[in-house]
């Protein structure tokens, strides 16, 4: 609907446009321009102060002494900032500065949080820093704002105060009691391992105990100890066998000796040793009882010499030897005659009656010189030595014999040495196989106990290095907080921007009355131009009449002038009157102005 | 001169049309053509000759001719294109119409009526047909007791209600006093047709310049346009809508529409000098 008007643009039709719509572009402005203005004025001050804290950066070098506190600054101070902006804290201080006295009484608890939060202002002050240890450009909080809004400049002042005296006192007590927490838990955690340690120490120790000869690091020397214990051997059974040989090449001498050396007598006859005499007289009485019947006089006379001498010599076994040889001799005897001689044959039925005297005799000396052996017989030594005629005076024999002795002596320790090694031989051995087995499970012990250690060693270090930082922190020797410029009463106040307002105002009102003039328009179908009429009719209007003032217009108009200029006077006095009431007296306003202008 | 001649030239033509209709209009247009080559200025003296006070209507805006506000030089511009239309056409009955009342309609009929006054040898005739709300003789502060609608309602003859204006030798008023009830019926009848036919038959050089209600508020425009020669179709700047025109110019139908005049217009064709 509008095409028509659209050819008639540019700029004349824009000043055309502007003059038709002067009245409401005048009207939305004023008004604009009237509100804002309003605004400005009326808008209540608000004031901030506001306290600035710096980061300070522990002053022991961290290479030295390590704070447990390793968290960022900021990240610590939103930290305490949560911590400080709890409810009961915030309540406690609206309480006692009576902060928002008509929202007290009028919102709930949470909205007056909510205020206080939207109030209470932290602001990070970052600085562009070079990281040491990675070289990387980062940002590094060095500084902290904690700030407070409120209408009165000294309030804002007075708890900005408080809050930031809260922040740090946060940050002390925070700092401290991070220290301490990681110094218990270090402790609570040395300890423990502390307790293990010692049970597996225990443990170990009876381990050991048990398996004292088979743990792994005795096995090398048993090992040792078994090679030599086997080469002892050895050299022992070498030395054992050698004995043997003397022993037997010395019962070969001494077989040889006669244990009583030869006496002659004054008549050069050679006396015979009461065992020979023996032999002989048995040998006198085999002869005569073969020859004679046993009740001849030489054989009662043999007899009785016989058991004289055996009673002298105390020797039974001899006997049976004896008896063994002549019945052997005889034996050999009967069968020469039972070849020669039939059976009725004189010597051979003497030579039979010999062979089964001797035969029982043999039996009878055998059956009492077994219970005699039975009776006496401890070791084969033994029974050999009781050959051995203790009343050998032949110096050869005694030596040969003595040399036998002492042979057979070492013979015995040797033994029982050799004996002894073997035992202890086969102990090694069992010692060297079981171990495998035990080193298992004494690893395992050993690295149980191993691994508590080093632990516990990490654990005493970190302790130590936790005490440290403990008391970096008690001392606030660590990264701290430092208020450099504490929450002072503004002067200014940070809002509103009235001029800001005022400027903004202009800019819209200026918008605001354009759009006005363009809805205005856009919205007006009239005809507006000479142009419009042709475009619709299709000729051109015959002639344009301009407005046609009278002389009543005229007067009309000064008094329309008159009446604005009152009405605007009016509004400015009552403007001013409501500025002065409300805002601020003119005068002071008068001499701020002055002042500003003057500066 | 051409422009009499021209106008004889008219006169005759009607007469041979008109010649083979009924004895009475034969009688008629034979007077009329008696008249005519007689040639007489003012055919038809009017009853009074009313004293007006031009420099008080001033402040009507009503621009006489001795006027040198810049609105007067319009009016002159429009007088005479109208002027120019009228003779090379031969209208002689003119309405002014708006789409709308308060456009500036009957201040614009009387300009023109006083400015084709002003020019010699031209006789007007400026007639208050807006009998809604009739106010010529309101705005020419006429003394006058009585109107058309004394004249609709059979109480007085023509001829005893037009009237000569002091100062303005060449143009009759014929006025209208009080709004005339059923006012589209009275202008519909065939008595107003009559009177028309007879006021163009009795002085055909003569131009009525007839003030008419606004076409969009009421049938009486379109009822009477079909007796007109052509219309004035008067627009205002800031006030008369695009709509509004096309909707005139749509109703007004095959009734000639002379031209427009843009009142209250910020923009002149020239500087006045």
């Amino acid at each position: 609907m509008n095409t028509n008007t659209v050819t008639t643009k540019g700029l004349k039709g824009y000043l055309a446009l502007a003059r038709r719509r002067r009245t409401s572009i005048i009207v939305a402005f004023c008004c604009g321009l009237g509100a804002t203005l309003l605004l400005a004025a009326l808008l209540p001050a608000h004031y901030r102060s506001s306290g600035t804290v710096l980061i300070e950066q522990q002053e022991i070098p961290t290479d030295m002494v390590k704070s447990t506190v390793t968290s960022y600054a900021d990240q610590r101070v939103q930290v305490i900032s949560k911590r400080v902006m709890t409810t009961a804290t915030l309540l406690d201080i609206i309480k006692r500065y009576n902060l928002y006295p008509r929202e007290q009484s009028r919102d709930t608890r949470e909205a007056l949080l909510k205020l206080m939060r939207e109030d209470i202002g932290l602001k990070m002050i970052s600085a562009d820093v070079i990281d040491p240890r990675s070289g990387r450009p980062t940002s590094a909080t060095i500084a902290f704002e904690v700030s407070y809004t409120s209408r009165s400049a000294d309030q804002a002042a007075r708890v900005a105060n408080e809050l930031t005296t809260l922040y740090l006192n946060e940050n002390l007590t925070n700092r401290t009691k991070l220290a301490h927490d990681a110094t218990d838990f270090l402790d609570g955690e040395g300890n423990r391992i502390n307790a293990q340690i010692v049970d597996l120490e225990a443990k170990l120790a009876t381990f050991k105990d048990k398996n004292y000869s088979k743990l792994p690091e005795l096995v090398q020397v048993n090992m040792q100890l078994m090679d030599r214990n086997e080469e002892e051997l050895r050299t022992q059974q070498a030395r054992l066998s050698s004995l043997e040989q003397q022993r037997v090449y010395l019962q070969a001498q001494l077989v040889q000796l006669k244990p009583n050396s030869t006496v002659f007598s004054e008549t050069g006859e050679r006396i015979v040793s009461s065992g020979d005499r023996l032999k002989m007289l048995r040998s006198q009485l085999a002869a005569a009882k073969a020859k004679y019947g046993p009740d001849h006089p030489d054989v009662v006379t043999l007899t009785r010499e016989v058991s004289g001498m055996e009673a002298e010599v105390g020797d039974k076994s001899d006997t049976v030897n004896d008896l063994r040889r002549q019945l052997q001799s005889s034996q050999s005897q009967l069968d020469e005659a039972r070849k020669r001689y039939t059976a009725e044959h004189p010597d051979r039925v003497r030579l039979e009656a010999m062979v089964r005297s001797l035969q029982q005799d043999l039996d009878t000396a055998t059956a009492a010189a077994k219970v005699a052996t039975s009776a006496d017989s401890s070791s084969p030594f033994e029974t050999r030595d009781s050959l051995k005629p203790t009343d050998a005076d032949n110096p050869a024999y005694v030596q040969i014999q003595a040399q036998l002795a002492g042979t057979e002596n070492d013979m015995k320790s040797l033994n029982a040495q050799i004996g002894k090694l073997e035992t202890s031989i086969h102990g090694y051995e069992a010692d060297v196989t079981g171990s495998p087995e035990v080193e298992r499970e004494y690893h395992d012990l050993t690295r149980d106990l191993d691994n508590a250690r080093l632990r516990y060693q990490e654990i005493r270090t970190k302790q130590g290095e936790a005490r440290v930082a403990q008391s970096l922190e008690s001392d606030r020797q660590g990264e701290r907080f430092n208020l450099i410029d504490p929450p002072l009463p503004p002067e200014e106040p940070i809002s509103p921007n009235r001029q800001l307002i005022v400027l903004a105002g202009l800019v819209l009102s200026l918008a605001i009355a354009l759009a006005v003039a363009m809805l205005r328009e856009v919205l007006d179908t009239t005809i507006h131009s000479r142009d419009e009429l042709l475009q619709l009719v299709g000729v051109a209007p015959l002639a344009l009449i301009p407005h046609i003032a009278t002389d009543g217009d005229a007067r009309g108009q000064r008094k329309r002038f008159r009446l604005a200029l009152g009405s605007a006077a009016g509004t400015a006095c009552v403007a001013m009157a409501l500025v002065h009431l409300f805002y601020r007296p003119l005068d002071v306003i008068f001499f701020s102005i002055v002042q500003r202008l003057g500066m | 001169m051409n422009a009499n001649m021209d106008r004889i030239q008219r006169a005759l033509d009607l007469a041979a049309v008109n010649r083979p209709g009924s004895g009475a209009t034969d009688e008629a247009a034979a007077e009329r053509t008696a008249v005519r080559r007689e040639f007489v200025p003012a055919p038809m003296e009017p009853a009074r000759r009313l004293e007006v006070d031009w420099v008080a209507l001033r402040e009507n805006r009503i621009v006489d001719w001795s006027d040198r506000r810049p609105a007067a030089q319009a009016y002159r511009m429009l007088r005479t294109q109208v002027l120019q239309r009228a003779r090379t056409h031969h209208l002689s009955t003119i309405g002014v119409v708006s789409a709308a009342n308060g456009e500036g309609k009957t201040l614009t009929a009387i300009n023109l009526a006083l400015g084709l006054a002003a020019e010699p040898n031209q006789f007007v005739l400026l007639m208050d047909l807006d009998l809604k709300r009739p106010c010529i003789a309101q705005h020419l502060r006429l003394p006058v007791h009585s109107g058309l609608e004394a004249w609709f309602s059979g109480a007085a003859r023509l001829e005893d209600l037009w009237c000569g204006l002091a100062g303005a030798e060449r143009l009759f008023v014929l006025p209208t006093l009080a709004p005339v009830p059923d006012s589209s019926e009275a202008l519909a009848s065939a008595g107003t047709a009559k009177m028309l036919q007879d006021l163009k038959e009795r002085d055909p050089g003569r131009l009525m310049i007839i003030d008419l209600p606004p076409v969009l508020l009421s049938d009486d425009a379109i009822t009477i346009a079909p007796h007109l020669d052509a219309v004035v179709l008067v627009v205002t700047e800031g006030r008369t809508r695009r709509e509004d025109v096309s909707r005139v110019l749509e109703l007004l139908g095959n009734t000639r529409v002379i031209g427009t005049v843009l009142n209250q217009s910020t923009e002149s064709e020239k500087r006045a000098y």
